[in-house]
């Protein structure tokens, strides 16, 4: 009798507990699923935002509609080239910028403060900032600079043949800090042995850079890789600034067309489902890398 | 013979310091030239941005760009308190409307999000329990969402809850851009607080809800902070939730800048004005969590 | 003010058996040791009693009274962490009246200075009160720590290794002082240490902890010199006792063991019932400091031929290895006398000191059965 009772007091006291207090954001995450769901039925019908009242399931309608226009193909591909041109750059820039930042010199704190502000400026500004240089004649600074050299003027986001490239410009100026800051953070804990026993061996120092460094980084490289990459998937911010998917649709990636679907067409299902197939992208890169990381921290 | 060999190594070590000198010196120069060029790409558009709202309109709009202008606060004035005598601007000016409004909506976020996040990632930091980590994944799952995916469905709802264009709604929907965020780093600080020092507490006769008041909270103050001001910034710099969810009643101030770029005209000078106007508090505040940047913008996956 | 029950008290982390069903009492204001190796599952009994870690199944009983189901603040015991888990954000002062601020023991200020003060002068820290942990060195760290746990007057005061991380010298001292302090605590300790000389100089009686088990509880002396099992025997000195495996064998009366070119006399064996166990394998073992080493032959008595495997001089000691047979036999000499390398010796076994030990199960053959858990 005795036992039995000791038994059922035994568990923890606060068996309910971490349930209760994490109760408020539980609540906030249906806040977010229940949106969500909601969104993936929608693809399924054929919700417009001018008939709303009148919400048919379609079944794959949209989906075999859309995977048969060249304007989803050219948008997915249009995604994929500024994701990776972006990703490999930061990454590039990243780690030049910060190996030159990585050694103490006078004045190198004050670097590496000035690094975080493009990041704490809204998207939106620094794209507007930037609007403001690559206007597209001599009024612009960098055309100006650029007419000493005999080039140009470039019409930059107002021409199709350079409005991505802008962008990355854009992208690359708002987010190497980002890997410039991590790389930095990775090279000052890298251990110092393997170091002076590389130089004990008489190693290059292109050879130490390939074979102790570059492997030595590697989950830092996999966490810029993971967050710049799913960011500059779903970009839509600085676009929207500066040339809103134009001109002729050059800059026109998933999340600026699946806007233009649902405000400017009011076609919400065939906007719920260029975001869905964008989220999908998003989730399956998100998952793997958050994986490689995890993988590479536990070694 | 020995005595050549001597001096030839002598040399040969000679040499070799000067080549060690001269590569020295070289990565120097290299590093000053990349850094340069680095930083100089950096800095212009915000010192452009700088000069460009403290110039008059015509020196705006000149062709070529002037560099050497008369510095005039006319811009600055022309957003906060409004200019009669200028051509283009009405009498009362929105802008200070935008900047309140940003500050109430940032402001009440953090403050949401603190309170319904802070004790969640204590639980999760702290208490096993079955399904955490997967509800700790959904969190972080939706960092990595397009923004649209869920605000696009969350219109449809508001519109139909009559949240659209209020200040409740647009507070309930910036959780999803703070309450994530929060919830991950706070845990990751909580997680550093070495356990001994809890159970030590709990045998020192205080409950849990007394330990979490007197060790855990106090020690977590500084991350605590960090997470405040970044989350504080990230609210303040956000653009599309305010587009989509909102108009005019709620428009925040990004909204505000970019309405300077209009169809019919382009107000360069004001819109200057108002970014320095709409970024110096946030780089004021950004300055002082610096340390914690890094692990604000990874979700505490980088330490330091 | 209390004594601590332990009535069949298991522990299990998933499908591991930290702890397997411990039954024992702790007196009422005894100084009671627990000695084990790491992973023995010291902390997770130290831990059960405080409340940090439900134990699976049994029960505990404080002062008659079952505790299983009490949270840690209601059950009035006192703890030293081995990390000593001081709060970094309080001073000194505070880290030691924090007990005092909770519910369950508030008291008034004035109460609180006293007390507060009273425990700083005692462990001579009443200089430090205004610092910071992160201000203070580990022997003062430590003595907060302490401080922390005496400032009230708890039913049952747990220690865990809380000299383990000082240094030699500085353990050494703390020993000496929380001995002479021990009156002053007038309460029960419970003590957790893997350092066997800490339980020996503290201890009133020791229990020894292997694999989740008890396998003895003795004075220190009674551990020292009659050890259950070869297990305890091994955990008790320094350095370790040495142990020769061979069979028992009974010829024109007497015991001895037989190894692969050797019979040695067991005359400290007068059990007649050991007789069941001839032919069994057994382990004889005996400590460093009960052999006697000699460069020569002595006629009257018997040896133990051996060679000279490495001398070690430690100041006022020397530890001499020796080989015999397959074995290595660690001997506690002065360094006087100094030994060549594969020199050949002669040892004689100190036969009162012999312990002799089942090989199969490792229990003693000389202790009554009825004495070893």
């Amino acid at each position: 009798m005795t036992n039995q009772l000791n038994n059922k007091f035994d568990r923890p006291p606060q068996r309910g507990l971490p349930y209760l207090l994490s109760l408020p954001a539980l609540l906030a995450l249906i806040g977010i699923l229940y949106p969500f769901i909601l969104g993936v039925y929608y693809t399924f019908t054929n919700y417009n935002l001018t008939t709303s009242d009148n919400i048919k399931w379609i079944g794959l309608k949209n989906y075999i509609e859309i995977f048969s226009e060249t304007e989803f193909w050219k948008a997915l591909g249009i995604t994929f080239i500024f994701a990776l041109s972006v990703v490999i750059i930061e990454l590039s820039l990243g780690l030049s910028v910060a190996i030159l930042l990585s050694h103490p010199f006078p004045g190198v704190q004050l670097l590496r403060a000035l690094l975080i502000i493009p990041m704490m400026i809204p998207p939106i500004v620094s794209a507007l900032m930037w609007k403001v240089i690559l206007l597209p004649t001599n009024q612009g600074v960098l055309n100006y600079f650029l007419s000493f050299l005999g080039i140009g003027p470039i019409a930059w986001l107002g021409d199709s043949g350079t409005a991505l490239i802008s962008l990355i410009i854009i992208d690359v100026w708002i987010y190497s800090p980002f890997a410039i800051l991590i790389f930095i953070a990775g090279l000052q804990s890298l251990p110092k042995e393997p170091y002076e026993a590389a130089r004990v061996d008489g190693a290059s120092g292109w050879f130490v850079f390939r074979k102790l460094t570059l492997p030595l980084l590697a989950p830092n490289i996999v966490l810029i890789t993971l967050f710049r990459l799913i960011d500059s998937l779903k970009v839509f911010d600085i676009i929207y600034a500066t040339t809103k998917g134009g001109p002729a649709s050059a800059t026109a990636t998933l999340h600026i067309v699946s806007y233009f679907e649902a405000f400017r067409w009011n076609n919400i299902g065939r906007s719920m489902v260029y975001l869905f197939i964008l989220w999908i992208l998003c989730f399956v890169f998100a998952k793997f890398l958050t994986k490689l990381w995890n993988r590479m921290l536990m070694r | 013979m020995f005595r050549i060999r001597k001096i030839f190594d002598e040399t040969m070590e000679q040499d070799v310091d000067e080549m060690k000198k001269s590569k020295i010196k070289l990565t120097g120069i290299l590093r000053v030239i990349g850094l340069s060029a680095y930083f100089t790409f950096a800095l212009t558009p915000i010192i452009w941005i700088l000069m460009m709202s403290l110039k008059n309109h015509n020196d705006v709009i000149a062709t070529p760009p002037k560099f050497i202008f008369t510095p005039t606060i006319e811009n600055y004035k022309a957003i906060t308190v409004g200019m009669k005598s200028y051509a283009f601007e009405s009498v009362r000016p929105d802008f200070p409307k935008y900047f309140l409004n940003t500050f109430i909506i940032a402001s009440f976020t953090v403050i949401v999000s603190l309170f319904l996040g802070t004790i969640a990632a204590y639980s999760l930091a702290r208490f096993s329990f079955r399904f955490k980590e997967d509800i700790a994944f959904t969190f972080l799952s939706f960092r990595f969402a397009p923004e649209l995916m869920v605000i696009l469905p969350l219109y449809v709802v508001f519109q139909k809850m009559h949240l659209y264009d209020t200040f409740v709604g647009l507070i309930l929907a910036y959780q999803l851009i703070t309450l994530p965020f929060l919830i991950w780093v706070l845990r990751g600080f909580f997680e550093e607080i070495p356990r001994e020092i809890e159970q030590a507490a709990r045998v020192d006769g205080y409950t849990w809800w007394g330990v979490f008041r007197r060790i855990s909270l106090p020690l977590v103050k500084p991350g605590i902070a960090a997470v405040v001001v970044l989350s504080f910034i990230f609210a303040w710099n956000n653009f599309i939730f305010a587009m989509i969810l909102g108009s005019e009643r709620t428009q925040p101030i990004t909204l505000g800048i970019l309405g300077f770029i209009g169809y019919e005209r382009v107000l360069w000078g004001q819109m200057a004005a108002a970014t320095i106007i709409c970024v110096i508090p946030e780089l004021l505040l950004a300055f002082f969590v610096q340390k914690y940047i890094i692990r604000g913008l990874t979700f505490g996956a980088v330490k330091g | 003010m209390a004594n601590v029950v332990f009535d069949n008290v298991s522990k299990n982390y998933d499908d591991l058996r930290a702890i397997d069903r411990m039954s024992f009492e702790i007196y009422d204001m005894e100084f009671f040791v627990i000695l084990g190796q790491s992973g023995a599952g010291k902390t997770t009994t130290l831990k059960m009693v405080a409340g940090i870690e439900p134990a699976s199944e049994g029960t505990i009983l404080i002062g008659g009274n079952p505790i299983n189901h009490l949270t840690p603040e209601k059950r009035n015991v006192a703890m030293v962490f081995e990390s000593y888990a001081l709060y970094p954000h309080l001073s000194v002062y505070d880290n030691i009246a924090f007990p005092f601020h909770a519910p369950e023991n508030r008291k008034s200020n004035e109460d609180i200075e006293h007390s507060v003060k009273h425990i700083a002068c005692m462990l001579g820290i009443d200089q430090l009160l205004g610092r910071k942990p992160s201000e203070l060195s580990g022997g003062q760290r430590q003595r907060v720590a302490l401080g922390r746990a005496l400032v009230r007057r708890p039913s049952v005061f747990l220690m865990d290794e809380p000299l383990s991380h000082l240094d030699a010298k500085l353990r050494n001292q703390m020993r000496k002082e929380l001995k002479s302090m021990r009156k002053s605590f007038g309460t029960t300790i419970l003590y957790v240490t893997h350092d066997y000389n800490e339980a020996m100089a503290l201890g009133d009686r020791i229990a020894i902890l292997h694999k989740g088990k008890i396998q003895q509880i003795d004075t220190p002396d009674d551990i020292y010199y009659h050890p259950g099992n070869i297990v305890i025997a091994q955990s008790l000195g320094d350095p370790p006792m040495n142990f020769l495996s061979g069979e028992l064998s009974f010829l024109e009366e007497r015991f001895s063991l037989r190894t692969k070119n050797l019979f040695i006399p067991l005359d400290f064996v007068r059990r007649q019932d050991l007789k069941s166990h001839i032919g069994k394998s057994v382990t004889l073992g005996i400590r460093p400091n009960h052999i006697q080493i000699n460069t020569d032959k002595s006629v009257n008595s018997f040896q133990i031929p051996a060679t000279v495997f490495v001398q070690e001089y430690l100041g006022d000691d020397s530890i001499i290895s020796v080989k015999i047979e397959d074995a290595m036999f660690m001997i506690l000499s002065t360094p006087e006398k100094r030994y060549a390398i594969d020199e050949n010796v002669f040892l004689s076994l100190n036969q009162e000191h012999t312990h002799l030990f089942l090989s199969e199960t490792g229990e003693s053959l000389q202790i009554d059965s009825g004495k070893s858990i």
